[in-house]
């Protein structure tokens, strides 16, 4: 049985070129004294044959591939192995593939040496990666869905008007929301708060958030905190007891069961009132919520109000987190929180946690700029 | 160039709550000043390039934004961008003793006229 070094780090190089390929091996293997273990691939098939077959810590990759060019294998790596740290080599450093590069999980874009000397750049540069591969998983952690609770809360926080359809298998419950407050729910035969709390006491089904139409009566008043920290509270007292379901008028196809929700995600949370960042002025806060997504740690959407590119956006917060633990090195911030993001009208969220990433972006309608040099100011 | 920089931070280091700063020029030249010696030059400067990143990548999302606040347990990072490029990075605590919200909109208005 063979054994491997504990320090040995295994070098995925993908480039269609094989004369550099083979340099790479050449020099790269005698600097690395025993450190690396290379692998060569002329392109991402058989790239991904040996990214299957052995546990890569790092792979660079060419930019300018024919087939799949870089970029693309980029995201195809970034999506299967995520764990794999990413570095891309282009003889053609311009600015677009460089951010589609780093928007895609790149560690580093470096150009191609145009001289052999510059190589050992490069190995140095790529040895001190491989050395601090980042231990935490970041986005891409444990797993856990957000709760019915929570999309009722942004709903009602964006003053949303929506009916959230909720399929629990074998029977359908609808809770009526408008301009955020709840207005109506009903399950079965129950309609009301007894629905409500029907609802919101389902240990599994899937959910959906369909246009709103006025509900045939309004059977609920009263703050939606309320109602909700009622319907927690009605929970707790059965003590996790599944309700008993109402009978569904005619047999209906089970729905893909989903975990048991997790405790509710508190908006304020996601986004709490910037401290010595935004003037108290209301006239400054956000005024419209453009787009809203949060996903999970795997990147799997569980909401999404308007999100023009949901590829675009879970690469933007998988880039985040790639990110915030590249700046932390280091510096000792502790544990990252989220990002904020102003511009003169436009405010941007994204926030990274260790099982779900959320992002949003809103209009203010008015800025207050700074009366001698005219810029936006915080 | 590279002196009005580094007079301007070692003059931005006297500001209450300042923790480092840094520039990094679009030829990726990079200007550190650091109050402790827990913030290192390089770790500032791996701090200013990632934000340098970050400001490439948000504007390939189109986003029209034109300052950031990374926002750690205990810390924020500050980063502005100017039209021609240049990026500021400003660390200061999270709680008690952050950099005041007045004296950052100094700091903003003078790096947009820093000439360089």
């Amino acid at each position: 049985m063979s054994s491997e070094p504990a320090n040995l780090k295994k070098v995925l190089f993908v480039d269609d070129n094989l004369q550099f390929l083979e340099m790479i091996e050449r020099l790269m293997g005698k600097w690395s004294e025993g450190e690396w273990q290379i692998f060569l691939a002329q392109n991402s098939g058989k790239a991904l044959l040996i990214l299957q077959e052995h546990s890569i810590d790092l792979a660079v990759v060419d930019v300018q591939m024919p087939v799949v060019d870089g970029i693309q294998f980029l995201a195809l790596l970034n999506r299967k192995y995520p764990g794999v740290q990413k570095v891309t080599l282009s003889a053609y450093a311009d600015d677009a593939s460089r951010s589609a590069c780093l928007s895609q999980g790149a560690e580093l874009f470096l150009e191609k040496p145009r001289d052999p000397a510059d190589l050992e750049i490069i190995f140095s540069t790529l040895r001190e990666l491989a050395r601090h591969k980042p231990t935490s998983t970041g986005f891409r952690g444990v797993l856990r869905q957000v709760s019915l609770e929570d999309v009722i809360q942004m709903e009602c926080l964006n003053r949303n008007s929506s009916i959230l359809e909720v399929n629990g298998g074998n029977w359908q419950g609808r809770i009526f929301i408008k301009e955020g407050s709840i207005l109506h729910a009903e399950a079965g035969s129950r309609n009301g708060e007894s629905a409500l709390n029907n609802i919101l006491s389902l240990r599994g089904g899937e959910f959906n958030l369909k246009p709103f139409v006025e509900p045939p009566r309004q059977s609920i008043d009263g703050p939606w905190e309320f109602l909700l920290m009622e319907a927690a509270r009605v929970r707790d007292e059965r003590g996790g007891v599944e309700v008993e379901e109402p009978p569904a008028p005619e047999a209906q196809p089970a729905a893909p069961s989903l975990p048991v929700p997790a405790p509710p995600v508190r908006a304020s949370d996601l986004v709490p009132p910037p401290v010595n960042y935004l003037p108290p002025s209301s006239t400054n806060r956000p005024v419209r919520i453009d787009e809203m997504l949060v996903c999970t740690a795997k990147g799997e959407v569980v909401y999404d109000w308007q999100c023009s590119n949901l590829g675009d956006r879970i690469s933007f917060l998988e880039f985040l987190s790639q990110k915030s633990l590249q700046l932390g090195e280091g510096l000792n911030l502790g544990a990252f929180d989220r990002l904020e993001m102003e511009g003169e009208r436009q405010r941007v969220v994204a926030q990274i946690k260790s099982d779900r990433g959320v992002f949003f972006r809103a209009t203010r309608s008015s800025v207050r700029r700074n009366s001698e040099t005219g810029t936006p100011v915080l | 160039m590279k002196e009005e920089i580094h007079n301007w931070l070692t003059e931005k280091m006297r500001v209450t709550g300042m923790l480092g700063c840094g520039i990094r020029c679009p030829d990726r030249r990079t200007f550190i000043r650091s109050a402790s010696a827990q913030f290192t030059p390089v770790a500032l400067e791996h701090a200013c390039r990632c934000l340098s990143d970050t400001f490439q990548v948000i504007n390939s999302n189109r986003f029209p934004v034109q300052l950031v606040r990374w926002i750690y347990e205990n810390y924020f990072v500050y980063g502005f961008i100017r039209e021609d490029g240049l990026c500021l990075a400003v660390l200061t605590r999270r709680h008690e003793g952050s950099i005041q919200s007045t004296d950052l909109e100094t700091i903003v208005a003078e790096f947009h006229s820093l000439a360089v």
